[in-house]
């Protein structure tokens, strides 16, 4: 039975991950410090005698007892509210989490995958991008603590692939949506949903144009198990290139939720808003012949499964 | 079916009121009702029972605590680690003494103390670690005895909800919960596995310094009367309790395989549903189950209404944990310190629990569980 151990385990991608290796047969160890993660999102796993979770700050010395196969580093405050507010702890999981992390990997010769991200981009020029690109990020704007924190840990795990001849995986995430998200994490796709079922106004910053690109979170995990499982070591972009206007998406969103109460509203954009962002996936169609599977429609339905569990409706409260 | 408690001492008192009603009668005709010959026999079986070389039997259980740390000898401001997720008793003690109660997070599956967030709580002032074994089952005794040697702290066992219960070492040595620390303390409490009719409470210990200190401090701070060495308290087992606990320490393994027996039954039909969890076995512990404790993840009070309107009796142990309680404020602590902790006591709910249970009347609350969900 493979090891694999997860950092992140009870945020939003590292709990559907540890779902993912659980029904791999593998025998998963979910590592996280609960500052963003939540235990709602793995409490289903706690009855399985093959997950084991450790309440545990990688950015401290990391001691797993017993063999690890793979090691997936998942660690760190992701939506732009949460890092702002705890930027040094970003640096520090990025940083010394990730050290800390390449040395245990080390240790159990173990195959070691980083979550990188769409931010090692920053304010891209390239457009869409692709893995080749360096990026145009501000290292002292208010996102650098996340944007270098991410890119150092590139620099590092490609340092101890070369250097140490571990065995080490990048991939690059773009947006993903799904169920597990929270619901104030800042960001506009849970922003619309839950102001959508609330009957509230959804918010949308400037006039709507940017675009964006959501990939549903079951094809990324996928992307992400055959990156693991592949012998290809530089960074790989995943994400879903459909792109779609913040304006189309809030009004998609309105739509489904069918809530008449909701509507749209407009705010001033913010200064460091991208205007647009979207995923070249020819490396990980090539590479790993993966591409998105699961349509906006369907990812957006099983999406609003989950907001209505989680939303709390004041409506209800009033009658 | 009628209303259904979370203990049913009345029950079981009546498989034992022969011997319970005997021993009482002899005691109210020899008068003596404070220690005594009865109190010191029970004292000696119970030694015997725990393998235990001092056993030294107090007033309560929140007594016993402060005993040991008093025995212990800590100074104002020292730092004793303990759970936030435990009855308040643990950290009132600490808080008497002067001592500064330090928190650590717990394990969301054993609910017991984590060693790995223990390390982390560790300061110059740390003196001494208070592990409780919640619901039944040991703490990972050896992580924090292995910690506790490192950086040289006591040990004080909060064993009143693990009577009974065995620590299964990794190298296949058994030892009874409450004995592997420097002192182990437990409660007699009615409700208690091992419970009496009143209060009461016992002090465990190998050491044959701490075991006389132990004993002095428990009778006032005197080895020789009234002669006081040191500043002691007035805690001591009634002769009656200690009749009741001797007549119950004969069958307290019997009554843990009962509550295992009914554990068993809740969890082979509970373990399917989804959003409700039962309780795990450690590895390495036994579980006595002094309560069977399910965590839900929504609606637990909803839940728990509906049981009780269908005359089912439940438990949340513990809604607030202690680092959140009013009086424990001025520590400095905040929501979100300890997340397991608290998220446990937004979803923790106790079904009935005790040796009588029948399993028509499990299956009464399994199935009105199943329909509240």
């Amino acid at each position: 039975m493979k090891r694999v151990l997860i950092t992140g385990a009870a945020g939003f991608l590292g709990s559907h991950l540890c779902d993912r290796f659980i029904k791999e047969g593998c025998h998963v160890i979910g590592m996280d410090n609960l500052l963003t993660g939540s235990m709602n999102n793995i409490e289903h796993l706690f009855p399985l005698p093959q997950f084991e979770f450790y309440h545990h700050d990688v950015s401290k010395f990391v001691h797993v007892p017993g063999d690890l196969d793979y090691i997936l580093h998942f660690a760190s405050p992701a939506s732009p509210i949460d890092y702002l507010k705890m930027p040094i702890q970003t640096m520090k999981v990025g940083s010394l989490g990730t050290h800390n992390l390449l040395g245990l990997a080390k240790a159990k010769k173990a195959r070691m995958l980083i979550a990188s991200t769409s931010e090692v981009y920053g304010d891209p020029e390239v457009h869409p991008q692709v893995e080749e690109y360096w990026g145009n990020v501000n290292p002292i704007g208010p996102r650098g603590v996340y944007d270098e924190a991410k890119r150092f840990q590139e620099a590092m795990t490609m340092a101890y692939h070369t250097f140490h001849g571990l065995e080490t995986r990048i991939v690059r995430i773009f947006n993903t949506y799904g169920p597990r998200m929270r619901v104030d994490d800042g960001r506009a796709l849970p922003a619309f949903f839950s102001q959508a079922i609330r009957g509230e106004g959804i918010t949308i910053f400037g006039d709507g144009s940017q675009t964006r690109s959501f990939c549903y979170v079951d094809d990324l995990v996928d992307g992400i198990y055959r990156l693991l499982l592949s012998d290809y070591v530089y960074p790989v972009n995943i994400g879903n290139p459909a792109e779609i206007t913040i304006k189309a998406f809030a009004e998609e969103v309105l739509d489904l939720v069918g809530n008449p109460k909701a509507h749209l509203v407009y705010r001033d954009l913010p200064k460091d808003d991208p205007k647009k962002r979207r995923p070249n996936i020819s490396k990980a169609k090539e590479i790993l012949g993966w591409e998105p599977q699961v349509s906006r429609a369907d990812g957006m339905q099983r999406t609003l499964e989950y907001f209505r569990e989680v939303v709390q409706v004041d409506s209800l409260v009033e009658e | 079916m009628s209303n259904i408690p979370m203990v049913d001492l009345q029950s079981q008192y009546q498989r034992i009121k022969s011997e319970v009603d005997a021993a009482f009668a002899e005691i109210l005709s020899t008068s003596y009702f404070v220690g005594g010959p009865v109190v010191k026999r029970f004292s000696e079986h119970l030694a015997a029972y725990l393998d235990a070389k001092h056993v030294v039997p107090c007033g309560n259980g929140t007594d016993a605590l402060q005993i040991a740390l008093m025995a212990l000898e800590l100074q104002p401001g020292d730092e004793v680690i303990t759970t936030p997720f435990t009855f308040v008793a643990t950290a009132e003690v600490i808080a008497l003494l002067g001592l500064k109660p330090v928190f650590v997070d717990v394990d969301p599956c054993t609910f017991c103390l984590n060693p790995y967030q223990l390390k982390r709580a560790i300061t110059e002032r740390s003196r001494c670690i208070i592990p409780v074994h919640l619901f039944g089952q040991s703490c990972n005794m050896e992580d924090i005895m292995a910690i506790a040697a490192e950086h040289d702290l006591y040990v004080v066992e909060d064993n009143a909800q693990a009577i009974g219960s065995d620590y299964l070492f990794s190298d296949g040595r058994r030892q009874k919960t409450g004995t592997i620390g420097h002192i182990g303390c437990t409660s007699f409490f009615p409700s208690k596995n091992l419970g009496c009719y009143g209060d009461g409470g016992a002090l465990f210990t190998n050491d044959d310094e701490l075991g006389a200190k132990i004993r002095m401090i428990a009778n006032h701070g005197m080895k020789v009367r009234y002669y006081h060495d040191s500043v002691g308290v007035n805690s001591r087992l009634d002769a009656l309790q200690a009749a009741v606990l001797d007549i119950k320490l004969q069958r307290l393994d019997e009554y843990g395989a009962a509550r295992q027996r009914a554990a068993a039954f809740y969890t082979e039909h509970l373990k399917g549903l989804p959003g409700g969890r039962p309780p795990r076995e450690a590895s390495y512990s036994t579980h006595v189950y002094h309560q069977y404790t399910l965590v839900i993840q929504h609606k637990r009070d909803e839940i728990s209404k509906a049981l009780n309107e269908g005359g089912i009796a439940t438990g949340i142990y513990y809604p607030v944990p202690l680092h959140l309680q009013k009086a424990y404020r001025s520590y400095g602590y905040q929501e979100g310190d300890f997340p397991v902790a608290e998220d446990l006591a937004r979803k923790v709910l106790s079904l009935p629990m005790h040796t009588e249970l029948t399993e028509s009347v499990q299956s009464h609350i399994i199935e009105t569980f199943t329909k509240a969900r």
